[in-house]
C-alpha cells in the first residue's frame, strides 16, 4: 500500500520503545511523531489530525482510555499493552478494537498498522 | 415418779408397778426383768450399728482425703507444666521440671521420662535431671538392651514393670554397675490407649515401690499424658499456621503475576525491537559496528531489567518467616514492593510520596515479610477501586516520632463500620469466592506485630487508608 504522507503518533512512556517504533515506521515511509504521555499526546492530537495513534496502556499521567477519548476525525487507534487488568471484551465495549499485546514483533505490528489503515 | 424415763414410766404403768408398788409375784418380777433386758439389747444393737457406720464413714473420709491429696499433687505438677508451656519452653525442660517436682513427693527415687517414637517402638530419653551423668548418658545413648530394660517392657506390655536387683544375674550385675538398685517403669497411655511415654523411677538401694507411691505415679502419669497431647496440639496448630501463611503468600503471588507480566513484557518488546532492527540491517547489508555496539548495550540493560524483576519475585516467593531481623533502608523495601506491584495499575493512577530523608531511614526487619505487607495493602487498594472512575492509589512514607509510617490510601470512601470490626480476623473477605483467602490482613497484622510494629485501618481519613508502623533504627545501613 502507499503509505507516503500517512501520519502516525506513537505514545509510550518508555523512550526506547518510542525510538524503536519511530525508526521502524519511518523505514516503511510513514511520518511519525511521538508523545511520552497521555497529556502530550492529546496536545499533539489537538494540533494535527493523525491517521493513526499507536498507544501504550498505562503512562504516568494517564491511560490509553484518555488518549482514545481525545481522538478527532477519522483517526484510527491501536492499543499496545504489556498486560492489562481489563479484558479485551471490556476494551471492545469502550470502542477500542485493535489490541496488540507486548512483546509483539515489529513485522506483525507493521502488518496490523497497514490492515487498520486500509479498513 | 417424775424422774423416771418417760418410756420406762409407761412400761411400769402397763405392768401396774411403781416405786410404791413393787412386784409382788415372781412372774411379775420376771416380766419386769424381761422388759429391762430387751431395753439393754436394743441399746446394744443401736450402739453397734452406730459404731459400725462411724467406722465406714471414717474410712470413706480417709479414702476421699487420700484421693484429694493425689489430686492436689496432680494439680501442683500440672501448674508447673502449664507455666512452662505458657512460656513456650522446650519439652526437655518441661519434663525435667516435672521429674524434679515428682521426686519431691517420693522418698529416695530419681525419675526419668522417655518419649515413645511413634511407629518405631523406640524410646527417646527426654529428661532425668537428678540422675548422675553416667546413668543419663547410658540411657540417652540407647545402649541398654531392650530385654534388660524395664522401660522398654513397660512400653511393650503397657503395664508397670518393676525390677529390684536381687540375686545374681547378668542383667542385675549390669544395673548394679550403673549404681541402680531398683527401677520402676510406668507406661503413659493416651486416650486411645497408645503408649506415648514412659516415666521411670530409679533408686540406688533395692527400694520397692509402696502402694501410695504407685498410686501417686499413676495419677501423675496423667500430667505427662496431658503435656504430651498439649504439645501435639500446639505443633499441629503451628503447622496449620505456617500453611496458612504459605497459602496467603501464594494468593499474593498470584495477584502479582499480572503486574510482573507487564513489567517483563515491556523490556521484551524492546528486545524484540532491537532484534528486528538488526535483522533489517542484515537484510540491507548495512551493519555499522558503532551502532551495533550501542544496540547490544541497550539490549543488555533490558535483559538485566528482566533479570531484576525475576530475582525480586524469586526472593519474595521464598519463605522469609525464619529470617533474622536485619537493618534495611526504607527505599529498598518500597522499591522492591513497587517492582512487583505498581505497574499493573492500568487504569488506576498511582503515586508515591516519600522524602529523600525518609527513604534513607533504616528499619530492623525481615524484608521479605515487610514487602509482603506493603504489596498486600497495595493489592487490596487496587482491587477496591480498579473499576471506579478517576481511581487512584497513593503510597506515602513518613516519619512519626520514633516510628516509620507507610500509609496506603485509595480513592474509596472508607470501609463499612461492620466490616471494620472484623477486618483483621482471618478468613474475612469481601472478595468473591476464589479471589481472596481472607488471610491477607490478618497475616499482615501478625507480621507487623512480630516486628514490634503495627498495622491499622485509619477511619479518620476521608478516603480508605491503612497505616503500617515500624520502629526506626537510627543509623544508616552499610
Amino acid at each position: 500500500m502507499d503509505v507516503n504522507g500517512l501520519q502516525i503518533l506513537v505514545v509510550d512512556d518508555e523512550a526506547e520503545i518510542r525510538q524503536l517504533l519511530q525508526m521502524q515506521l519511518k523505514r516503511k515511509g510513514f511520518i511519525v511523531d511521538t508523545a511520552e504521555g497521555a497529556t502530550s499526546a492529546i496536545d499533539k492530537m489537538d494540533k494535527k489530525i493523525y491517521d493513526l495513534v499507536i498507544c501504550d496502556f498505562r503512562m504516568p499521567d494517564g491511560t490509553a482510555l484518555e488518549v482514545f477519548q481525545g481522538l478527532r476525525g477519522k483517526t484510527r487507534f491501536i492499543l499496545v499493552s504489556g498486560y492489562s487488568e481489563m479484558d479485551e471484551e471490556r476494551l471492545h465495549s469502550l470502542g477500542i478494537q485493535e489490541i496488540l499485546v507486548k512483546p509483539v514483533s515489529f513485522d506483525k505490528l507493521i502488518e496490523r498498522v497497514q490492515a487498520t489503515l486500509i479498513n | 415418779m417424775s424422774h423416771d424415763h418417760r418410756l420406762l414410766g409407761r412400761q411400769l404403768a402397763k405392768m401396774g408397778l411403781s416405786a410404791e408398788k413393787p412386784p409382788q409375784s415372781s412372774d411379775q418380777w420376771r416380766e419386769f426383768l424381761d422388759r429391762v433386758s430387751k431395753a439393754y439389747n436394743d441399746y446394744d444393737e443401736d450402739r453397734y450399728l452406730l459404731e459400725r457406720s462411724l467406722d465406714v464413714s471414717a474410712q470413706e473420709m480417709k479414702d476421699r482425703f487420700h484421693k484429694i491429696n493425689l489430686l492436689v499433687d496432680q494439680l501442683q505438677c500440672n501448674q508447673g507444666v502449664l507455666s512452662n508451656l505458657i512460656h513456650d519452653r522446650p519439652i526437655e525442660k518441661i519434663m525435667g521440671d516435672l521429674v524434679v517436682d515428682v521426686e519431691s513427693r517420693l522418698n529416695g527415687f530419681k525419675g526419668a521420662i522417655f518419649s515413645v517414637e511413634p511407629g518405631l517402638g523406640k524410646l527417646k530419653f527426654l529428661a532425668g535431671p537428678s540422675l548422675p551423668a553416667s546413668i543419663t548418658e547410658m540411657l540417652a545413648s540407647g545402649q541398654v538392651p531392650p530385654a534388660y530394660c524395664p522401660c522398654h517392657q513397660a512400653m511393650e506390655q503397657k503395664i508397670v514393670v518393676s525390677v529390684v536387683t536381687e540375686g545374681v544375674s547378668e542383667k542385675n550385675s549390669m544395673w548394679r554397675k550403673m549404681g541402680i538398685g531398683a527401677c520402676h517403669a510406668f507406661p503413659v497411655l493416651d486416650d486411645a490407649g497408645v503408649v506415648v511415654a514412659v516415666f521411670a523411677l530409679y533408686a540406688s538401694d533395692r527400694l520397692p515401690l509402696r502402694v501410695e507411691e504407685s498410686e501417686l505415679m499413676s495419677s501423675l502419669s496423667q500430667v505427662v499424658q496431658m503435656t504430651f497431647s498439649f504439645l501435639e496440639i500446639k505443633e499441629a496448630l503451628n503447622r496449620e499456621n505456617m500453611a496458612s501463611i504459605a497459602r496467603s503468600k501464594l494468593q499474593t503471588l498470584g495477584e502479582l503475576a499480572g503486574g510482573v507480566a507487564h513489567e517483563i513484557n515491556n523490556p521484551l518488546f524492546i528486545l524484540q525491537g532491537y532484534i528486528d532492527v538488526i535483522r533489517a540491517a542484515i537484510e540491507d547489508k548495512q551493519l555499522d559496528p558503532g551502532e551495533l555496539s550501542t544496540i547490544c548495550e541497550s539490549m543488555s540493560s533490558n535483559v538485566h531489567r528482566v533479570a531484576k524483576i525475576v530475582n525480586t519475585l524469586r526472593t519474595f516467593s521464598r519463605d522469609g518467616s525464619r529470617d533474622p531481623l536485619e537493618p534495611v533502608r526504607v527505599k529498598t523495601l518500597i522499591e522492591d514492593a513497587m517492582e512487583l506491584s505498581s505497574k499493573r495499575y492500568d487504569e488506576v493512577r498511582f503515586e508515591v510520596n516519600m522524602s529523600e530523608a525518609d527513604a534513607e531511614s533504616v528499619v530492623l526487619c525481615r524484608p521479605i515479610e515487610i514487602v509482603q505487607v506493603v504489596i498486600n495493602l497495595l493489592n487490596n487498594a487496587y482491587y477496591a477501586v480498579k473499576n471506579e472512575e478517576n481511581a487512584w492509589v497513593q503510597l506515602e512514607v513518613r516519619r512519626a516520632g520514633q516510628a516509620l509510617e507507610v500509609r496506603v490510601t485509595d480513592s474509596g470512601h472508607g470501609i463499612d463500620e461492620a466490616v471494620v470490626k472484623q477486618l483483621f480476623q482471618p478468613f474475612v473477605t469481601t472478595k468473591p469466592v476464589g479471589e481472596g483467602t481472607g488471610l491477607g490482613l490478618s497475616i499482615s497484622k501478625r507480621i507487623m506485630e512480630s516486628h514490634e510494629g503495627q498495622l491499622f485501618y485509619n477511619a479518620k481519613n476521608p478516603n480508605t487508608q491503612f497505616v503500617m508502623q515500624l520502629p526506626i533504627l537510627n543509623q544508616v545501613a552499610a
